[in-house]
């Protein structure tokens, strides 16, 4: 009850906002109210999903961030005269100041910290996405900022026609779909919480690891996976995302599984780790589902080297 | 003089078999917990014969290898901690605070980032990183009978230096910090066959090294001097002993990333569970080797059932070795002293 | 006459150090926009200057003077010149105590809102403090494990090091342990960073190390007597069982509010006493002087080096600070043993 008043005052604010153009007042992750006097031209994006949404409105990005030195290739040409702002955790002061920004976009998470120095050379809106809801909302919050609150409410009600009609296309029979982030040793497998696991479910896919009921905040819903825990699961479908890019760790266990006789284990591209801008979890709820039922869905368009590949292992 | 000595095998009869049985309770605790519900005889029934289930395919490939690597890391790093503790006669012996671990980790590092992923190179490379760095610390601490604390401060800064350079490398090569620390940490997540396969010969050579070395170890412990009058030169054994220190750490920091304070712990400990007896070495060495091994197991065993294994067990273990390591260090630089 | 060269040279080069980290970053500026900050007719280049390089210039001159003084005062009152506050688990203390403060921030204002998102981080005013906490607490500890009849210098350094090793290890658990998913920043910090740095995260420290200054000053008899031996220090006059104490305190107040800016900071406080001794005269006064500006430029120097050899990335200043100081330490190990002075 208390959760749709909150989304109704929300909804009357936010319409509030669409109505008088410029200057907009927006709340964002970090609970401030920033005002955009005019509209941005040169924005960066410190927050892959920033990123994104300008590729997807086809405005220029001015700025970028990577994680361990990799760009999200998924977007392709749209960040070719992006410039590298240097690290996710600790972007470049200087070079955001010299960029002469009219907005930069960050993550709550890492920039809020240290968002008095950002704001010393324009005006920074944070926010961080790390489930469905908060997709929708950040992008429609950032289509306002961005002057095209029409075109983010469009691909918000688009992302929800899409993943309508892909849930009413999946099949009765529903398959089991892991989506597991792996750095060496280490395999998370990411619940039901985290907005990568919704996407992957969107075709009525059955998460064994279900969701975590206790987890403070989704970004906490995951876990730690031993590879006997990957044999008792037994999924028939494994999504991986490898950070460190290349081949993976070998273990006998993987001859076991089914997705591995049935080669229904893929290394997937960058999008799955953050997927929360518009472009990004499109992808990625047409990749899986064509992944999961290739029968079903078509194959989507995208550039080459953010696709999924059949996983290698280092021997 | 008769009678002490017989209460004091009476002792050692008990003593023995207790620890081991405690080691082999850990470790068979370890080997009974995982994804598939498995009781204790099953597991050990298991063992002995495959049915082909998915339980025992885990128990006899994922878990057992697992348990040995725990088992095996803590003997070794006792074993070596022991060793340093000899052969430079210095209570505060350890292969973290000698630089060896550091540098190993260094080692490891530049494999990983530099060359290649596979873990049987990354195993030479971390055992050539904690030799380098050994040479390191005992070509700026010099002799240091007598003076224990030069030991330690040299194998600081070795330390300190192989972590700078690690976290430089880091951040030169685009991989997060995060990352390091993770591994800086240590434990058993996911380590199998492969990993045990490429551990135990080091470890093993090692360990026989140290065995073959006692008799003579036990009189480096006092000093060089009545080691030449039995005709030993006691330099060029304790560079064995000393090598074989190095490579027992080394290959365990490959294995499992750097777990803090076992190897001076463990030799401590025996000690004191051995009380008079300890001045046997051969004796002492395998209860330290079998405490270190049986507190490591113990460790795994605990982070899986209690944390569920989202905590890796080289916090816990660095967590209570820390503990104990200032609780007994009190002690003994007053002796060092 | 000698020393008013060496004077002219000291500062020329503390000048030159804060110009050289004016002007260089990761991205180019000239010398033109360095001296439009001084006259005031910036533009927008000039302004990176001002808003990013000079309060990190600041910052460096503030925690190189906090460490060089600590070092110096430790390495006075333990007579030995192996002393260091980064070494006595002072930083350690300090870090462990911010490390778990972030912790519990965390746990205590779990994100659900992105309005808790942004408050559950620290805020920076109690960072000084509890850094100062962590630091004095790990000063008391270390005393009260190495009293036995007394204090020996020797047993509290050993002390010192294994506390810090011990701290070191639990700082490393806690960061992986506690709050697994929110690791960055935490790390970030630990490394000893000037990243964003800003004059608000130095205002807060400086109230402790000017009445820490202060106190050096008017104990400077006491410091400069404290040189001598035990016996000859009490001779003129010297209560070393009552001095020594209130100095180390000074000393780890001086260490934790540096921490408290940039985190730990490794080696400054080793290295830099040593530099000053050698180019320094024997005066006490002149020694903290030294200590103050050389400290100040070592530490300029290397977050400038940090921050332009790779851009966009940051090596952050305690890593270079580490890799200089580590070989300087390992020499005095070594010289140490040659002449078998020290330890």
């Amino acid at each position: 009850m208390k959760k749709c008043f909150i989304l109704f005052v929300l909804l009357m604010w936010s319409g509030v906002a669409v109505a008088g153009d410029y200057p907009v007042t927006l709340k964002d992750g970090r609970g401030k109210d920033v005002t955009l006097s005019q509209k941005p031209e040169k924005v960066a994006a410190l927050w892959v999903a920033a990123a994104d949404l300008l590729v997807a409105l086809g405005r220029p990005v001015a700025g970028i961030t990577t994680y361990e030195g990799e760009r999200p290739v998924y977007l392709g040409k749209g960040l070719d005269n992006a410039k590298d702002l240097g690290d996710i955790t600790a972007p470049n002061l200087e070079m955001i100041a010299t960029t002469d920004l009219d907005l930069t976009i960050g993550m709550t998470r890492y920039n809020a910290v240290y968002a008095d120095e950002i704001e010393k050379s324009g005006p920074l809106l944070t926010y961080d996405a790390e489930d469905i809801d908060a997709s929708l909302k950040a992008v429609a919050k950032l289509g306002r900022a961005l002057g095209a609150a029409e075109q983010a409410d469009k691909m918000n009600a688009d992302f929800l026609a899409l993943r309508k009609d892909y849930a009413a296309k999946a099949p009765k029979k529903a398959k089991s779909v892991l989506f597991i982030w792996s750095y060496q040793d280490t395999l998370y497998g990411y619940q039901d919480n985290i907005m990568t696991a919704q996407l992957v479910g969107t075709v009525g896919t059955v998460n064994p690891l279900g969701r975590n009921e206790d987890a403070e905040s989704p970004d906490a819903a995951f876990v730690s996976l031993e590879a006997e825990q990957l044999l008792a699961l037994d999924p028939d479908v494994i999504l991986m995302f490898v950070s460190h890019g290349g081949a993976v760790k070998f273990s006998p266990v993987y001859e076991r599984l089914k997705a591995y006789k049935n080669n229904k284990i893929y290394s997937v591209g960058y999008q799955y780790s953050q997927p929360s801008g518009p472009i990004a979890r499109e992808l990625v709820v047409r990749e899986a589902a064509h992944l999961i039922y290739p029968d079903i869905f078509e194959k989507p368009f995208m550039p080459d080297a953010a696709r999924a590949k059949p996983i290698q292992f280092a021997q | 003089m008769n009678t002490v000595s017989e209460t004091g095998y009476g002792r050692i009869s008990v003593l023995i078999p207790f620890i081991a049985a405690i080691g082999a309770l850990g470790s068979a605790l370890n080997l009974a917990t995982g994804a598939y519900d498995t009781s204790l005889l099953q597991a050990i029934s298991f063992l002995i014969q495959d049915d082909g289930s998915n339980a025992a395919f885990s128990v006899r490939e994922l878990r057992l290898p697992r348990v040995l690597c725990a088992f095996g890391v803590g003997a070794a790093l006792a074993l070596s901690g022991a060793l340093i503790q000899v052969i430079t006669r210095n209570p505060l012996g350890d292969p973290g605070l000698t630089g060896v671990t550091g540098g190993a980790a260094l080692g490891v590092a530049v494999c990983m980032t530099a060359i290649t992923v596979s873990p049987s190179v990354m195993i030479v490379f971390g055992i050539a990183g904690g030799l380098m760095a050994a040479f390191m610390t005992m070509l700026i601490a010099g002799n240091t009978r007598n003076r224990p604390i030069k030991l330690i401060l040299a194998g600081v800064a070795v330390s300190v230096f192989c972590i700078a350079a690690t976290s430089t490398l880091m951040i030169l090569s685009k991989s997060s910090l995060q990352t390091l620390y993770f591994w800086m940490i240590g434990g058993f997540t996911n380590r199998g066959w492969p990993e045990f396969s490429l551990f135990w010969p080091w470890a093993l050579v090692g360990a026989l090294v140290s065995l073959a070395v006692c008799p003579i170890l036990s009189y480096l412990k006092f000093d060089d001097a009545s080691a030449a009058s039995m005709g030993l030169n006691a330099g060029r054994w304790r560079v064995i002993a000393g090598l074989a220190s190095v490579v027992l750490a080394a290959a365990s920091v490959a294995v499992a990333g750097p777990i803090g304070f076992i190897g001076f712990v463990t030799p401590h400990l025996s000690s004191l569970l051995l009380g008079r007896q300890q001045s046997k070495m051969g004796l002492w060495l395998v209860v330290s080797a079998l405490v270190g091994g049986g507190v490591v197991a113990w460790s795994d065993a605990l982070v899986r059932l209690v944390f569920e294994g989202r905590v890796p067990a080289g916090i816990l273990i660095t967590i209570v070795g820390g503990c104990l390591f200032l609780l007994m260090a009190r002690r003994l630089g007053q002796v060092a002293r | 006459m000698l020393g008013l060269v060496r004077w002219f040279l000291l500062i020329l080069l503390l000048v030159l150090s804060c110009l050289l980290s004016l002007r260089f970053g990761s991205v180019g500026t000239d010398w033109q926009d360095v001296w439009r900050l001084f006259s005031g007719t910036g533009g927008a280049v000039t302004d990176i200057i001002r808003e990013y390089r000079l309060p990190r210039t600041a910052a460096a001159i503030v925690i190189g003077v906090y460490l060089s003084l600590s070092g110096l005062i430790f390495q006075t009152v333990l007579r030995n010149p192996l002393a260091d506050p980064t070494l006595f688990g002072v930083s350690g203390g300090a870090s462990l105590a911010v490390v778990i403060a972030m912790g519990v921030a965390i746990t205590f204002n779990p994100s659900e809102t992105g309005l808790k998102a942004a408050s559950s981080y620290l805020s920076l005013e109690w960072i000084p403090l509890i850094a100062l906490f962590g630091g004095l607490s790990a000063t008391g500890l270390i005393f009260l494990m190495s009293w036995s009849r007394g204090f020996s210098a020797i047993r509290l350094i050993l002390m010192g090091v294994i506390l810090a090793s011990v701290l070191q290890a639990l700082v490393m658990a806690m960061v992986v342990g506690l709050s697994e998913a929110r690791t960055e920043l935490a790390i970030l910090w630990l490394a000893g960073s000037l990243y964003a740095r800003d004059f608000s995260h130095i205002i807060p420290a400086l109230p402790w190390g000017a009445a820490g200054l202060l106190l050096v000053f008017l104990m400077l008899p006491q410091l400069s007597a404290l040189r001598l031996d035990a016996l000859t220090a009490r001779s003129v006059g010297v209560s070393v069982g009552m001095v020594s104490p209130v100095l180390l305190v000074i000393a780890a107040c001086f260490a934790a509010s540096a921490v408290s800016i940039a985190g730990p900071v490794g080696f400054v406080g080793l290295i830099v006493p040593h530099i000053s001794r050698l180019i320094g005269s024997y005066q006490m006064k002149d020694q903290i002087l030294t200590n103050m500006v050389v400290g100040a430029t070592l530490v300029i120097v290397g977050d400038t080096v940090g921050r332009t050899v790779l851009p966009p990335l940051e090596i952050p200043v305690g890593i270079v600070t580490s890799l200089m100081g580590a070989p300087v330490f390992a020499l005095l190990i070594y010289i140490g043993m040659r002449r078998n002075s020290y330890a």
